[in-house]
């Protein structure tokens, strides 16, 4: 991929197959197209905004070194989301979480001091509740809840039938309504 | 529909249903207080879970991409097929040399043979018998098998004296060879400018 400075947006194939040659600038724009996104699922799987940071570079350290073992015909984000459910996985057994509740990210950050300790304290219960969850279960849950993909495409990514996708969502659902049912019925 | 329809649920808010059953679960919904809570308490569960904002990046995805780019190994794994293929690719040169000079010593030795009288030394062994003889007269059967299934192929070599058609074969083959050396030879410097492009265009690129 040479020729990105102008004009419109390269294809997502065409910067997959530039990288696969080993041009790391086509590489560059995969990676700013998906960051964002990767560090979101990384983050709802961890409930850590730096440990998700770092297993989202591990994430995309990891696809280029498979890029040779893309299969195109899936979605790319799809397959990195993968890539980086294992790579937060991997961090979570490596780093047990220590999360400084004034680290968690809020909405209300400039409100009342007991708006922003309530949203705090939930954020906190959520990311518990999360953290409960065995970790399949949970990705299961993340693609769904945070990420929008459908159960097909769930099922895809994780190798798994749409009936275990639909029946680990249900056990998540039901759990995490038990975990925050002050939460759920106070609203 | 009379019975609960809980195990639907979620996935009618999904929106994962269709069709017949996507009309049964509205239906049913409708008419069924139990069940309206039961996707009540499901959509509140949602909208706790989006309540909970996602983290501000440490790093713009400019910078992000740039720290990653400084991690990353020189060029990406390979596939099996790749390596295999890049490897063959690779051995190539050594492929056609090494063919070319076994039919070439065969086609000499044909050659030799059929001066010599081939029936005189592949005869059995005597005390005239040697390694020498032993392996030349299995290069000269083989030369000789070759020599008549290209003959049978290109029957316009023995136009000439036989010897001249050996020594015409002997070019093609020799051009053939040559011809592929330069095809890989060719190849091997398209590859490696594009790769010169591709890392001067990294170093230039901001």
């Amino acid at each position: 991929m040479t020729n990105t400075a102008a004009g419109p947006l390269p294809a997502e194939n065409d910067l997959i197959d530039a990288a696969r040659r080993g041009d790391r600038q086509a590489y560059g724009e995969l990676v700013r197209r998906h960051c964002d996104g990767t560090i979101n699922v990384v983050y709802r799987m961890c409930g850590d905004p730096d440990l998700a940071e770092e297993a989202a570079q591990e994430a995309f350290l990891r696809a280029w070194q498979s890029l040779g073992r893309y299969n195109p015909r899936f979605p790319f984000r799809n397959w990195v989301y993968r890539i980086a459910i294992n790579a937060a996985l991997d961090a979570l057994r490596r780093q047990p979480q220590q999360v400084d509740l004034d680290d968690l990210p809020l909405h209300a950050s400039n409100g009342e001091p007991e708006k922003v300790f309530e949203e705090r304290e939930r954020a906190e219960q959520v990311r518990k509740a999360l953290r409960k969850l065995p970790a399949h279960t949970r990705a299961v849950l993340v693609l769904r809840e945070y990420e929008d993909l459908s159960y097909k495409e769930i099922a895809a990514m994780l190798e798994i039938p749409i009936g275990t996708v639909m029946s680990r969502l249900n056990y998540a659902r039901n759990q995490l309504r038990q975990s925050l049912a002050a939460y759920v019925e106070a609203r | 529909m009379s019975q609960h329809v809980t195990q639907w649920i979620q996935a009618y808010l999904d929106g994962e249903l269709h069709g017949q059953r996507l009309r049964e679960i509205e239906a049913h919904l409708r008419g069924c207080a139990d069940c309206q809570q039961e996707a009540a308490s499901l959509r509140e569960l949602s909208v706790l879970l989006q309540s909970v904002p996602r983290p501000a990046p440490h790093a713009a995805p400019e910078r992000f991409a740039a720290q990653i780019g400084l991690r990353l190994p020189r060029t990406p794994e390979q596939s099996a097929w790749q390596r295999t293929t890049r490897r063959a690719w690779q051995a190539a040169p050594v492929g056609i040399i090494a063919t070319w000079a076994f039919l070439q010593a065969a086609l000499f030795t044909v050659g030799l043979l059929q001066s010599l009288g081939l029936a005189q030394v592949l005869a059995a062994p005597g005390p005239g018998y040697s390694a020498w003889t032993g392996t030349s007269g299995a290069l000269g059967m083989l030369g000789s098998s070759l020599w008549e299934l290209i003959r049978q192929g290109a029957p316009w070599l023995e136009l000439g004296e036989p010897l001249l058609g050996l020594l015409g074969l002997e070019l093609g083959i020799t051009l053939l060879a040559a011809i592929g050396l330069w095809a890989w030879l060719a190849s091997w410097w398209t590859l490696r400018r594009r790769e010169l492009q591709t890392i001067e265009h990294q170093v230039i690129a901001p």
